[in-house]
Parts: structure tokens; C-alpha cells; sequence
């Protein structure tokens, strides 16, 4: 049998452990507000948020670099805010996230918070995108839209249709160049593309307002079609495995004539010493006959938790941080746009003016995952344009059914 | 023949144990070493490195903590409790405890998902996410049917006999239980909780819905998310520590207790 | 309290309720009702749409599930792996239990070495398999290159084929130990007396192992596998955090989907649907393997 100490160290050893179960989560929680941001490459959040915290005695704002890709983040800020926990005070906010955290009750209304000044400096279609309901939740801060790049020498005009754009790339195309980069991997890049030829036809994809899905047409059959086209003829078979920086490799090194990428290209091509600098030209992307050129609009802004404990500091740095100075240190810094008229460089303007935000409907992560799968099948191949096209309008409805 | 088998054997174990190896001796190595091509064995330069950064960069002693208490507390609770069904199940008619016994075995036909969004639910409105408590009590009851099974067949083949002299001494049969039968019972009790623990320990699906914060996090779902919280590059030496570090416990279980275990597993096959 | 009184209520068919009570209560709590929560959820909508209130649409979630690609998707990925790695963990255990019989010392030696996999999480075998498939810096590609079976090394975890193939290879290296030590318990409780029968009548190594081994070894065979069927469809830990799911959903089990459908999408009815669904299936199969082994097992006697 166990001897009296064996007892009482065993009976020590577990009223330990009891007492440590006991302790709360917070205990040892630091004071001030987190966000969480991108991967801070260049440094300047981490100073701007300095800036803050020097300007602005208080409690300090924290900057927590999170994952690169986006949808990491997303689920890292849902998994916090579904079990109500206050780890992120200020959302650092991806446009497709708007609806869903909104909906959710995640975010804070901030309709009243905003400025008449600030309205009418901020573009209008960002506004309308960090919107849910006719309330704001995110104070918007950069601006992207797809845009149509093209070599200037060997490009007199650039493309308005389809047609053009195809003609010209197939004649351009030599063995070392290709005509025409877009992103079609099975993610969400696919879809921004998609929609720019979808919208350039005609069609529409889901009616947010009414919830309809207006997807199952000929149209949208025609824009997968010509996505379809391009694969293996004036773009490469491997155009369905590339991303963004893929597609801007290839083309900032000489290789391709045609190029549907974020203005971000622009700036990094603009400040490298790449030889093509100033052979590169920038368009609005292509339209079908008697349609006008739609783009897709990205953009990231700032948004407050709703279980943030200190809302009036973290309308502080929001605040703070969307002013133009500040959006312009990070344009100069990164080489994005801001959503500030003022801001915005001339030759993108017309651009972003027409550009369209995707459905700002709650479920878009899961219409955007069914969609994407079924571009992904019908431009590897598997299906038929017009299956593809169906099954997801049909998977859709099913899933926008109230 | 048996020369065949013993070397088909010896290879196997080989294999069953190298993966480890690998990653201990990739814990030491440099990330410069890491990633050379071709891959060195042993490191060159072995570093202590890794392993510092594992505590320093995350919160890697909070997670074993943590690990540590949430095991240690439902194995000690699930233990407690299945002992005092398997008591009153053993002497029960034996049709009755046949019913009760399959309807256990009968959980374990449902994947752990059908019971993660109502368990998330009850855990969140009883303030217990990010909490030890929110763990401890719903391992405790799924490692239940298995641990009430096993110590039903054990206390059933204790001699009646020592209950009645018991009963004649004036015990009650919660006294006849913990005085008598528990101290009986020892190895099949250190098997049942051995198995609980090491379910508990690696457990991870619930451990990742309820335990977002890094503070509260258990070892298993810290290592399996430690490189979604790079930025960069990919911490392979960082990795391979993280996997050792996490596995080391268990690896000493298992040499320690490798035939309470083994006991454990095959309980059904040995009867 | 009499001396006969007190043996003839320990004698009492009934154990005292009390006795019950806390593994009663742990799994009702844990176990009995989010069963029941989950089924009833399944025929509601409780959704961002529905502003996480659950309203009941009867059969509306299963009707979606009847025309999800992405279901039918997880549904034969998770059949592929569950056939595959399964049945090649019951090949090798078998194959290792029957050589390791013949083993008299160095059994606990064995039995560690053994184990050290079955022991360590899912999740972080997970991680320590990645790092041997990496296309670049893993030891894999390094060994077959080396070994001049391969010219380049595989991105293993980047295609489809492969990434599969990984993952089951991850998951036979977990689970065979167990399977092996099952069957080996199995194995040595078979009665000397009826292989020297065999040898008697002038049979050998493969009469003893058809005749007495295989039909002695069958109810465990059956037990276990049916256990393992049901735990290689939940398969959730190493698909997780190996694959995610990927590449493009090519190794996306219904488990994964699930927890995406509620955790990401925040779909709690429709995710219960799938769960329900995936349980239905598996109980049709277990019914369906107890007729067929039944059935096999009558006929070797």
C-alpha cells in the first residue's frame, strides 16, 4: 500500500493541477488593441502605428502580422469572433468579408462616423462595398480593379472586344512570347477574372439585393467559352495553375504581350529597372460588342470589432490611419491605391470608376468556393462549358434558397 | 523462413521508427543545413537553436501546460467515473449490462464531427472557450464507453467472494469499491487511464474549435499550426522541433507502459 | 445491517443508481444530446441568412446535399482512402503479426518500436509527414532520387494523385500498429493443440494458417474492422493539416467539408445534414459488412 508522503505529494501534485485548470484565459492579457494585418514586408504599419500610438497617447494599438494568404486571415478572425472573444479589436478588412462579418454581427456600424468630406473623397463603389444593408462597417482604405496591360511597342491600340484581343494576341504570339496572362487557378483571383469577361458580355452572376442568381445564361456560357479558348492556344496550358505573381513574372520578363493584373504591377514595374518600363501600356479589360468594360473591384479597409472593450480608440486609429497622409505613406511605401479620389493616379481612374463590386451577400465565401470548382473543371477540361455554367447556377440557387 | 520474418520485422521497425529519427536529427540542424540539396543526415552543425526558438516565438510551455493538465484531469476524471458504472454494471443481470454495453460500443459508430457543433455551443454559453474546463469534461466522457467497458470485464472476474466478506463486515458497497475492488483493480485502472490520457493529449479537432487563443492552446493543435503563423518562409527546423518536442511524452509512455498499452488495445483479442 | 441482509442486497440484480450517475451525466451531456441537436439541426436552416436562428425547412438541407458536386466529391475521396489505406493496413498487419508470432523474446522490444506511431497524434504526424513529402527539401524525394527510382522528385502534395497517395501512406504508417497488435493477440491465443493436428495429418505452414489461424483470427479481423472502417471515414486530424482538403479539393473528405461547411461558412444546418448523412451511410455499410462476413464465416464451418 502507498505510503502516507506517496499520498500526499499524489494529492498535492493533483490539487495543482486543479487549481491550474481553473485559471481563465485572460489572466496575463496585455492592455491595448490588435489588429491583424497582412505580412508587413515593407514596415510601414508597423510605423504608421508608431506614428499612432506617439500622437495619440493611450492605450497602444498592436500589430499582429498574420498569414499571406487571405483566407487564413479570414478564418483566424472568425474563429475569434464565433466563440466572442475580443482578441482583434480592428479588422485590417478584405471587401468579400464585409458581408459575411456584418451579417454575422461581428462588426460596428459606423454610418454616423463618417464624415461629409470623407464621402464625397472616397470612391463611391468602395463606400457601397464595405456597406451591408445600407450601413457602413469598414472604412475603406486601398482600391484594386482589374486592369488590361499591353506592350505599347508592339501594340498600337489596344483592344476593345474579345475578338480583338484574341486576334491580336494569337498573331503576336511567338514560341517565346504568349499572348495573352490572365489567373486561373481555383482560387479566388479566378473569379475577379471570370466575372470581368462575364460582366464584359453581359451577364451577371448573383443579384444581391433579390438574391437571384441570374448565372444560368448564354452569356455567361459565351465568357467561359472564351476563357476556355485562350487555354493552350494564346495562353499557356499552365495559365490554370497561375496566380497574380506568376502571370506578372512572365510578363515583366518580356514573355507575354497581353496581361490582366491588379495596378499593383504597374508600380513595381514602374519602380524596377526592368527594360520594359516604359514599353508598358494600361486598359480598361475587354468588352463584347455594344457591352462596356467592367471591372472587378478588390479592396481592403478597416473595420472595429463588435466585442472590441475600447471602440473609441479603435476608431482612433481607424480614423487615423484612413486619412490621406497616411494612405499615401503606404502608396508610396506598397504601391497600392488608396480609395481617396485625391489619391487615386489619373491614368487609373477611369479604370476604378467603372469597376463593380462582387455580391456583398453573406454566403459569398461558399458561391465564390462553388463557382470557382466549376470554372476550375470546365477550363481543365473535365466538363463542358455549358455543365459547368448550369450545375454551379443550380448548386448556387440551392444555396441561396431562403 | 523465420530468417525472412525476422528481417521483415526488423525492417518494419525500421521503418515504424525512422520518420522520428528524421526529425530529431532535423530539429538540430541549421536552416541553412535544412534545406541544402541533397539532404544531409546527421547535422553538421548541430544547434540548440530550434528548440530555444520553440519556446520563445510561441508559447510552447503554456502549451504542454496545458496539454498536461486537460490530460492528466479527464483521464482522472473519466476513470473515476467509469469505475462507478462498471461497478454497478458488473454485478448487475447480465442482459441488462449486455444492453447498456453495446449501446456504448454503439458512440463510437459516430465520427466526432456530429458532436462538435452542439458540444461548441454548450461550451460557449457555459463561458468555458479558451478554458481548460471546456476540454476536460468532454474528453472525459468520450473516452467513457471504452474505459467502462474494459473495467466492467476486469471488475467482473474479481471474486465474488471478497464482496461478501465485505458486505458481512459492515461495508457499503461505495466502501466495498474504493477499499476493496479500486486497489484490486490497479492495472487495469493505470491502462484506462493510460489510454484516456494519450486520447485526450492528441486529441485535435475540438481542441482547435475551442481553443483559439495562443495562451490556451494544447500542444497538439499548437505544433499543427505552427507554421500557418509564419509569414515567410517555413520554419523546418522550427517544424521538426515542434514535432518532437510534442511527441517526446508519449514516446516515454510508450516505452515505459508499452504492455499496460498494448494490454489495453487488445483487450477484446486476449479474453 | 444483518449479514444476510446485506449479501442479499449485494446479491440484488440492480446496482445502486447513484453508481451511474456521473458517466450518466457526462454522456448525456457530451455524447446523447449533441446527437440529438445535431439530427434536429439538420432539418432547419440556421445560418448568417437566418441571423443564427435555427428555422426548421424539413428535408431542404437533404435536397442540397442531393445535388452538391462537392459532397459526391468528399463522399469518394473519403471511400477511396477508407478502401485503400485500410485495406493495406490489414494486409501488412497481418503479414507482420503472423511473422512476429514466431518471435519468442524481444516481444516488448518489438511492441514499443511498434507503437511509437499509433501514439502520436494524427495532427502532428501530419506536420512530420509534410516535411518528408516537400518536393524540395524533403527526405522522400531525396532517398527515391538517390536511389535513381526517380529522376526529379514529386511534388507530392501539389497533384492530385500523389497527394492522395500521401496521405494514405501517412495514415497506414499510424494505424497498421494498431491493426498488428490486435491481430497478434489474436494469433497467440490459438490452441497449440490444433496446429499440431495440421502438422499431423501432413499439412504446412499455409494449411495451418487457412485452416486454424485465418478462421480463429476472423471475429477480430471483423471487430477491428469494422472499428477502423468507421474511424478511416471520420478521418479528419491528418487531411486537416497535411492537404487542407487540396490540391482543388482532391483530397477533401466529408469531415473536412464538414467542418469547413460549419467553421468557415458558418452553415450550421446544412453542415448537420452532412454529418447525419455520412452517419447513415456508415450504418448501412456496417449492416451490409455483417451480412457479408456472416455469411462467410457460416460457411467455413
Amino acid at each position: 500500500m502507498k505510503s502516507t508522503a506517496a499520498k500526499i505529494s499524489l494529492w498535492t501534485v493533483l490539487a495543482i493541477l486543479f487549481a491550474y485548470s481553473l485559471r481563465g484565459p485572460k489572466t496575463g492579457e496585455q492592455a491595448g488593441l490588435s489588429i491583424l494585418m497582412e505580412p508587413d514586408g515593407t514596415g510601414v504599419w508597423r510605423d504608421l502605428i508608431v506614428d499612432f500610438n506617439r500622437e495619440y497617447p493611450g492605450p497602444p494599438v498592436r500589430l499582429i502580422e498574420g498569414p499571406p494568404a487571405t483566407n487564413t486571415r479570414e478564418d483566424l478572425y472568425a474563429t475569434s469572433f464565433l466563440s466572442g472573444d475580443a482578441s482583434y479589436d480592428i479588422v485590417y478588412c478584405d471587401s468579400i468579408w464585409v458581408a459575411k462579418f456584418a451579417a454575422a454581427g461581428w462588426l460596428r456600424d459606423l454610418t454616423d462616423r463618417l464624415t461629409d468630406s470623407d464621402r464625397s473623397d472616397f470612391l463611391p463603389a468602395e463606400l457601397e462595398a464595405g456597406s451591408y444593408r445600407n450601413k457602413l462597417y469598414r472604412m475603406p482604405a486601398f482600391t484594386d480593379a482589374g486592369v488590361l496591360y499591353y506592350r505599347k511597342d508592339l501594340v498600337e491600340r489596344p483592344p476593345e472586344t474579345f475578338a480583338e484581343l484574341f486576334e491580336i494576341a494569337a498573331a503576336l504570339k511567338t514560341p517565346d512570347r504568349w499572348g495573352f496572362l490572365w489567373q486561373g487557378k481555383q482560387y479566388e483571383g479566378l473569379v475577379t477574372v471570370f466575372l470581368e469577361v462575364l460582366w464584359g458580355y453581359g451577364g451577371d452572376w448573383i443579384d444581391a439585393e433579390t438574391r437571384e442568381v441570374k448565372l444560368d445564361s448564354p452569356e455567361a456560357v459565351e465568357a467561359l467559352r472564351f476563357l476556355r479558348s485562350t487555354v493552350g492556344t494564346v495562353s499557356p496550358l499552365a495559365v490554370t495553375t497561375y496566380t497574380e505573381e506568376d502571370t506578372r513574372n512572365i510578363f515583366q520578363n518580356g514573355r507575354a504581350v497581353f496581361l490582366r493584373n491588379w495596378p499593383y504591377v504597374w508600380t513595381l514595374m514602374q519602380r524596377s529597372d526592368s527594360p520594359l518600363k516604359n514599353s508598358v501600356g494600361i486598359a480598361p479589360m475587354v468588352h463584347a460588342p455594344g457591352q462596356a468594360s467592367v471591372a472587378t473591384l478588390g479592396g481592403w479597409g478597416f473595420g472595429i470589432s463588435a466585442f472590441s472593450r475600447d471602440p473609441e480608440r479603435a476608431w482612433q486609429f481607424v480614423e487615423f490611419v484612413t486619412r490621406p497622409d497616411q494612405l499615401r505613406e503606404v502608396q508610396e511605401r506598397q504601391g497600392r491605391i488608396p480609395s481617396r479620389r485625391s489619391l487615386i493616379p489619373l491614368e487609373m481612374l477611369p479604370v476604378l470608376a467603372s469597376a463593380r463590386t462582387r455580391p456583398p451577400i453573406p454566403e459569398y465565401a461558399q458561391a465564390s468556393d462553388i463557382l470557382q470548382r466549376w470554372l476550375s473543371a470546365a477550363l481543365t477540361g473535365s466538363v463542358s462549358p455549358e455543365q459547368a455554367i448550369r450545375e454551379a447556377a443550380r448548386e448556387t440557387s440551392l444555396l441561396l434558397a431562403t | 523462413m523465420r530468417v525472412f520474418s525476422r528481417a521483415f520485422i526488423a525492417l518494419f521497425c525500421v521503418l515504424a521508427v525512422a520518420p522520428i529519427g528524421w526529425h530529431l536529427a532535423s530539429s538540430f540542424k541549421t536552416p541553412g543545413e535544412l534545406t541544402r540539396i541533397p539532404p544531409t543526415l546527421l547535422p553538421q552543425q548541430p544547434t540548440l537553436d530550434n528548440y530555444g526558438e520553440l519556446f520563445t516565438r510561441r508559447p510552447f510551455g503554456r502549451y504542454y501546460a496545458n496539454s498536461f493538465v486537460i490530460a492528466s484531469l479527464s483521464s482522472l476524471l473519466c476513470v473515476a467515473a467509469a469505475s462507478l458504472a462498471a461497478y454497478g454494471l458488473c454485478r448487475t443481470r447480465s442482459s441488462f449490462r449486455r444492453i447498456v454495453t453495446s449501446s456504448l460500443l454503439v458512440v463510437a459508430f459516430f465520427p466526432p464531427i456530429v458532436l462538435l457543433f452542439p458540444l461548441y455551443e454548450i461550451v460557449r454559453t457555459a463561458g468555458l472557450v479558451n478554458h481548460s474546463w471546456g476540454l476536460i469534461l468532454p474528453y472525459a466522457a468520450l473516452n467513457l464507453p471504452l474505459s467502462i467497458w474494459l473495467l466492467t470485464g476486469y471488475f467482473g472476474q474479481i471474486p465474488f467472494e471478497l464482496e461478501e466478506a465485505a458486505a458481512i463486515d459492515g461495508l457499503s458497497r461505495l466502501q466495498t469499491l474504493v477499499k476493496i475492488i479500486i486497489p484490486l483493480s490497479a492495472p487495469a485502472l493505470a491502462t484506462t487511464g493510460l489510454l484516456a490520457f494519450i486520447f485526450a493529449w492528441n486529441e485535435f479537432m475540438f481542441a482547435l474549435t475551442f481553443m483559439n487563443l495562443e495562451s490556451a492552446k494544447t500542444i497538439t493543435v499548437g505544433v499543427a499550426t505552427l507554421s500557418g503563423a509564419f509569414t515567410y518562409e517555413i520554419p523546418w527546423g522550427l517544424l521538426a522541433a515542434g514535432v518532437v518536442a510534442s511527441s517526446l511524452p508519449l514516446i516515454l509512455l510508450v516505452i515505459v507502459f508499452q504492455r499496460r498499452i498494448v494490454a489495453g488495445l487488445t483487450a477484446g483479442a486476449s479474453k | 445491517m444483518q449479514p444476510t441482509e446485506s449479501i442479499r442486497k449485494l446479491r440484488s440484480l440492480r446496482g445502486a443508481p447513484l453508481f451511474y450517475l456521473p458517466a450518466a451525466a457526462l454522456l448525456l451531456l457530451v455524447i446523447a444530446y449533441p446527437i440529438l441537436r445535431t439530427t434536429i439541426l439538420s432539418f432547419t436552416q440556421f445560418s448568417l441568412h437566418t441571423s443564427f436562428q435555427s428555422e426548421f425547412t424539413g428535408l431542404q438541407n437533404y435536397l442540397r446535399l442531393a445535388f452538391d458536386s462537392r459532397f459526391h466529391n468528399a463522399l469518394k475521396v473519403t471511400v477511396i482512402f477508407t478502401v485503400i489505406s485500410v485495406g493495406l493496413e490489414f494486409a501488412l498487419g497481418l503479414i507482420l503479426a503472423l511473422a512476429a508470432d514466431t518471435f519468442t523474446r524481444g516481444r516488448g522490444v518489438i511492441r514499443s518500436f511498434f507503437l511509437a506511431p499509433w501514439t502520436l497524434p494524427t495532427a502532428v504526424i501530419a506536420v512530420l509527414w509534410a516535411w518528408i513529402f516537400n518536393d524540395q527539401y524533403g527526405i522522400l524525394n531525396a532517398v527515391l532520387i538517390q536511389a535513381n527510382f526517380l529522376q526529379a522528385g514529386i511534388a507530392w502534395l501539389a497533384e492530385p494523385g500523389s497527394a492522395m497517395a500521401s496521405i494514405i501512406m501517412a495514415d497506414v504508417w499510424k494505424t497498421t500498429p494498431f491493426v498488428f497488435l490486435v491481430l497478434l493477440a489474436g494469433i497467440q491465443n490459438v490452441p497449440q493443440e490444433l496446429f499440431e493436428a495440421i502438422e499431423m495429418d501432413g499439412g504446412g505452414a499455409w494449411a495451418k494458417f487457412r485452416y486454424v489461424t485465418w478462421p480463429f483470427l476472423l471475429p477480430f479481423v471483423f471487430i477491428s474492422l469494422v472499428f477502423r472502417i468507421i474511424q478511416s471515414f471520420a478521418i479528419f486530424d491528418l487531411v486537416y493539416v497535411m492537404t487542407g482538403g487540396g490540391p482543388g479539393g482532391a483530397t477533401e473528405t466529408v469531415s473536412v467539408y464538414s467542418y469547413q461547411t460549419y467553421m468557415r461558412y458558418l452553415d450550421f444546418g446544412y453542415g448537420s445534414a452532412q454529418v447525419v448523412a455520412v452517419v447513415l451511410i456508415l450504418a448501412a455499410t456496417a449492416a451490409l459488412l455483417h451480412q457479408l462476413l456472416l455469411k462467410r464465416y457460416a460457411r467455413l464451418f
